[in-house]
């Protein structure tokens, strides 16, 4: 035992990490989830990075058409499905390969709970006001950003597999491009030059495959790194209290973060793994049916939780307010620390604050309940329910080539 | 021909029910003795988790064998992999669920140390 302490006190000292150690944290972050959800997402990210290294080295995109039994999660029987190389190749990873079935379930799982801490995250802040602290404002657009990010790489990872939920993702996905056509924006042309097709191909697979493992975790990565940063040297959201001296009393009270907050951190990661673990064991959740090339999405197929508020609400009101609503949220979130800059952070003086972050928890609630309770009213396809775009648009993606 | 694959060891319900017997067990007993003296709640956790440990790998031992079986991809061995999957992810689960309990119960006594 010995040994080990000196082994241990040794690693502290050749890496210089004493002094990382022991800053001092404020003792009211270390409980209250307001300030710890965002470690869970962090967390969330590294599960997705390792379980993601495995599941790249054994995954094959491709559009080739294949053969594959039904999955087993949905109780078809037997018989055969059509589906592409893709899909064949995580249906192998998922039934065929030994722990492959653990393997992709956490992943999806981690995924779930990365997208649910974000929000949570975004909304904690929002309410503590944490972009008023000095520094705060910079973190809080590093934060929009990475939420955003983390929302395309869901919908990024949901493609790959190519079930028919997925081809839904994208194409939802790339309506969102074909907004700025209403603007005059050529953004359609470009995302058509970067995937050098109108319909879905080995190329387009191939560019979502690499964004997805290569390019967004690596943005991800280093903004996550800046953020930590941050805060370490910045300090965390300082408590909502409007009486200064209880709130002095709260910033001084501190506490090393090693032993204190580090025993904290080793049991929050290890029952957050727990946590997925035990989803996986209860409620696997299914591969969903193959996509065929050419076949279009038939209706009853509904997009994954995250993005289902924007699918309710696209196919119930007007597309031009609908379509937008993500890109209006995140700005209106970029700009919120340059007009939210007077008083305290305590809730009495910014309840107006809180009030428009209950908002948004309200927007994004409503259409994600809705959409599970409710047939929606209005019977359009993805490829339909918006009006034609301007005489300069692009065509954008569909399922198959787009005839003159 | 189709080879049928059979697995000589314990069913996955049976697996499942022997090692949540254990793990609900073993966690109600290290939450109480954290209240008690955190080094018996240590003891009590490490013997839990040697138990679990050693479920965890006989389970993982049969996935193997049900996958290197010859004559393994019938819709029935898929269901029978799955089901050993998901008592080991359980399994797993609960070993670090009761690791958890054991940091966050030393934070706790580190607050209460603090505050005496």
């Amino acid at each position: 035992m010995k040994a080990l302490v000196r082994l241990w006190e040794l690693v502290i000292e050749r890496l210089h990490l004493k002094e990382f150690l022991e800053h001092p944290v404020p003792r009211y972050a270390n409980i209250n989830p307001l300030y710890w959800i965002g470690d869970v997402a962090v967390v969330s990210f590294f599960i997705l990075a390792v379980t993601g290294f495995a599941l790249a080295i054994l995954y094959v995109p491709g559009l080739s058409p294949t053969v594959t039994p039904p999955d087993p999660l949905l109780g078809h029987g037997e018989g055969v499905y059509h589906a592409t190389r893709s899909y064949a190749s995580v249906y192998r990873i998922t039934y065929l390969t030994p722990l492959g079935f653990i393997l992709r379930q956490v992943h999806l799982w981690a995924a779930y709970m990365m997208i649910f801490a974000t929000l949570t995250h975004f909304f904690a802040k929002f309410i503590l006001g944490s972009y008023k602290r000095r520094g705060g404002g910079a973190l809080w657009v590093i934060g929009v950003f990475l939420g955003f990010l983390t929302i395309n790489q869901a919908v990024l990872g949901y493609i790959l597999p190519l079930h028919l939920d997925g081809i839904l993702a994208l194409q939802i996905g790339l309506n969102l491009f074909r907004y700025f056509d209403y603007l005059g924006l050529p953004v359609g042309q470009l995302i058509l030059s970067v995937l050098g097709s109108n319909f879905v191909t080995d190329q387009v697979i191939k560019t979502i495959f690499v964004l997805h493992i290569l390019v967004v975790p690596a943005v991800i990565l280093v903004l996550i790194g800046l953020k930590i940063n941050g805060i370490l040297y910045g300090g965390v959201s300082p408590p909502p209290i409007k009486d200064e001296a209880l709130r002095q009393k709260a910033l001084e009270e501190k506490e090393p973060f090693y032993p204190h907050r580090f025993a904290l951190t080793v049991g929050q990661v290890l029952l957050q793994l727990s946590v997925i673990l035990m989803l996986v064991a209860l409620t696997p959740l299914p591969l969903l049916e193959p996509w065929v090339p050419g076949e279009q999405v038939p209706a009853g197929v509904r997009p994954p939780w995250p993005v289902m508020w924007y699918y309710t609400y696209v196919k119930m009101i007007d597309p031009f307010i609908s379509v937008g609503l993500p890109l209006v949220l995140v700005l209106f979130a970029l700009v919120v620390p340059l007009l939210d800059r007077r008083g305290g952070v305590s809730i009495e003086e910014r309840w107006i604050w809180v009030l428009i972050a209950i908002v948004y928890i309200a927007v994004i609630g409503y259409g994600t309940v809705l959409g599970y309770l409710i047939e929606l009213p209005k019977e359009l396809t993805p490829l339909t329910r918006i009006d034609i775009p301007p005489e300069h648009a692009v065509p954008y993606i569909s399922p198959q080539p787009v005839s003159p | 021909m189709m080879l049928e694959v059979v697995v000589q060891g314990l069913q996955p319900a049976a697996l499942a029910y022997m090692s949540a017997a254990v793990a609900v067990v073993g966690a109600i007993s290290v939450f109480g003795l954290l209240y008690v003296d955190r080094r018996w709640a240590s003891y009590v956790a490490l013997i839990v988790e040697v138990i679990l440990l050693s479920l965890f790998v006989y389970s993982v031992n049969l996935v193997y064998t049900l996958y290197s079986a010859p004559g393994f991809g019938s819709l029935h061995d898929i269901e029978l992999g799955i089901a050993y999957q998901r008592v080991v992810a359980g399994v797993l689960s609960a070993m670090l669920f009761i690791a958890a309990l054991v940091a966050i119960g030393y934070y706790m006594e580190l607050q209460r140390r603090g505050h005496e």
